[in-house]
């Protein structure tokens, strides 16, 4: 190999961000145990879960809209639940 | 090689310390960031390219850091940057900067550093190849120079085989403390000129940018790592290549180096022994032929200039030729032998080469080695 166009370029180890650049597909959702199920007719839009939820898996695409779940990343922590007033929010096994 | 002489006609050669060799060659380079931080034997470089930055003779960016391993840490920022970085450090200064020396190897960072090598613990400054040594592993390049004039041209190849796009990864020039840095000895100095026509500019092959943002060494996962290793591997092989080609080009338009990352002194065709040994024992061993010859002894020395990667094809093909091999070591891996000879005696096994093997520490903590040492060591073995 003694010509330079043969030879194999380096591999730089370079990451792009990209939604969900976790290693594998990134579905990091898939680590949760249980998960947290949004009851709609009990919320009062207060957004606690929203302002709380530690991986801004919890969303508001507009105000004055409900809150979902994205549940693609949510880790299932709990403190959505927790904090909510209005018991809107219950943990389920997964 | 060329005799350097100080003449109407050649007011280039000047007297130079080791470590005024460094600077000088770091100066014609050309790079545009200088983090580092002073450990002696090194001082005198960091001092003197502090001061030509600060007399405004060389434009660049020195950063007064507050540890090595900071340097090592705002060289890899400055070269992900895009610009041509150096550094250099020593003995406990090398270690401290160590994770970070990994960092720069192992995800191919090219940047320049010569380690002026220098005992490590207990304290003491004298040299020995233990520093160097310890990071032979590190996925850097490791040149190991002979003497002052070695010093500059390894310097300034080094720039030119690290920023190679098919080699791509740090280069480490190893010097022996106070037997070169702080003596003075005649170097030929190029001129800028002739510097800029060997050595162009730097042209990063990936370059932190906030307007295509990438993250560089994140966390990788095990089919990453391989693969990034194996690249490795080929750089280094890659490297095998590409390093006598440069020290060629080297050789076509200043005259010295030669196209070996090896270099033979005296006939090897006629050799009853050879001795092998690195840095400045290599030239000692070769003050000690003259002495062997009129004891009868006709040998050779044979002294990598490259240790990484391991100049195994040229050093079996020489070994081939000599009957009885004196390895001198200047560190060890303890626990086993000499690195030097442990690697030797690998590829003469895996080569099938007949020939009778001695292996010798000498000069740790800078214990004198004269060539009328190495001339009584090589009669025991005669």
């Amino acid at each position: 190999m003694d010509n330079e166009s043969e030879m194999k370029d380096p591999v730089l180890p370079l990451g792009r961000p990209t939604v969900g650049s976790a290693p594998g597909p990134g579905t990091t959702g898939d680590w949760r145990t249980s998960k947290p199920i949004f009851f709609e007719e009990q919320c009062t839009k207060c957004y606690q879960c929203w302002l709380y939820c530690p991986e801004g898996t919890i969303r508001v695409d507009a105000k004055g809209e409900y809150p979902y779940i994205d549940y693609v990343y949510c880790k299932g922590c709990g403190i959505c639940v927790h904090v909510c007033p209005q018991d809107a929010l219950k943990m389920e096994k997964e | 090689m060329r005799k350097v002489v100080q003449t109407m006609k050649n007011p280039n050669v000047q007297l130079l310390t080791g470590n005024a060799a460094v600077a000088t060659a770091a100066k014609l380079a050309r790079p545009k960031v200088i983090p580092a931080y002073p450990i002696t034997p090194q001082t005198l470089i960091v001092e003197t390219i502090s001061g030509m930055i600060a007399r405004g003779e060389f434009d660049c960016d020195f950063v007064n850091v507050e540890s090595e391993h900071s340097a090592m840490g705002a060289a890899i920022g400055a070269s992900l940057g895009g610009v041509r970085t150096f550094t250099a450090t020593s003995a406990h200064g090398l270690l401290y900067m160590g994770e970070l020396v990994w960092w720069a190897g192992v995800t191919r960072v090219p940047i320049v550093m010569p380690v002026v090598n220098r005992s490590l613990n207990p304290w003491n400054i004298w040299p020995d190849h233990q520093d160097s040594m310890t990071f032979r592993d590190a996925g850097w390049i490791q040149f190991y120079a002979k003497n002052n004039q070695e010093v500059l041209d390894l310097t300034l190849c080094a720039f030119k085989i690290a920023e190679h796009h098919k080699v791509w990864m740090p280069v480490m020039i190893c010097l022996d403390g106070f037997i070169l840095s702080h003596t003075s000895a005649q170097v030929e100095i190029p001129t800028q000129e002739e510097v800029d026509e060997f050595l162009p500019p730097f042209k990063p092959l990936a370059m932190l940018d906030p307007d295509d943002p990438f993250a560089h060494g994140s966390l990788t996962d095990s089919k990453g790592i391989w693969e990034q290793r194996m690249s490795l591997i080929d750089g280094f092989n890659n490297a095998r290549v590409i390093i006598p080609k440069v020290f060629h080009e080297y050789y076509e338009k200043f005259g010295r180096l030669s196209k070996e990352m090896i270099e033979i002194v005296g006939d090897i065709n006629d050799a009853n022994v050879a001795i092998v040994a690195i840095g400045t024992l290599g030239e000692e061993a070769e003050q000690s032929l003259e002495v062997l010859n009129k004891r009868g002894i006709k040998a050779v020395v044979i002294r990598p200039r490259v240790i990484r990667p391991f100049p195994k094809k040229e050093l079996i093909a020489a070994l081939r030729k000599v009957p009885k091999l004196l390895v001198i070591d200047r560190a060890v891996s303890f626990g086993n032998a000499g690195q030097l000879a442990i690697e030797i005696q690998a590829e003469l096994y895996a080569n099938k080469v007949d020939i009778e093997f001695h292996q010798i520490i000498r000069g740790l903590g800078g214990m004198d080695v004269t060539y009328m040492d190495i001339a009584s060591e090589v009669g025991k073995i005669m």
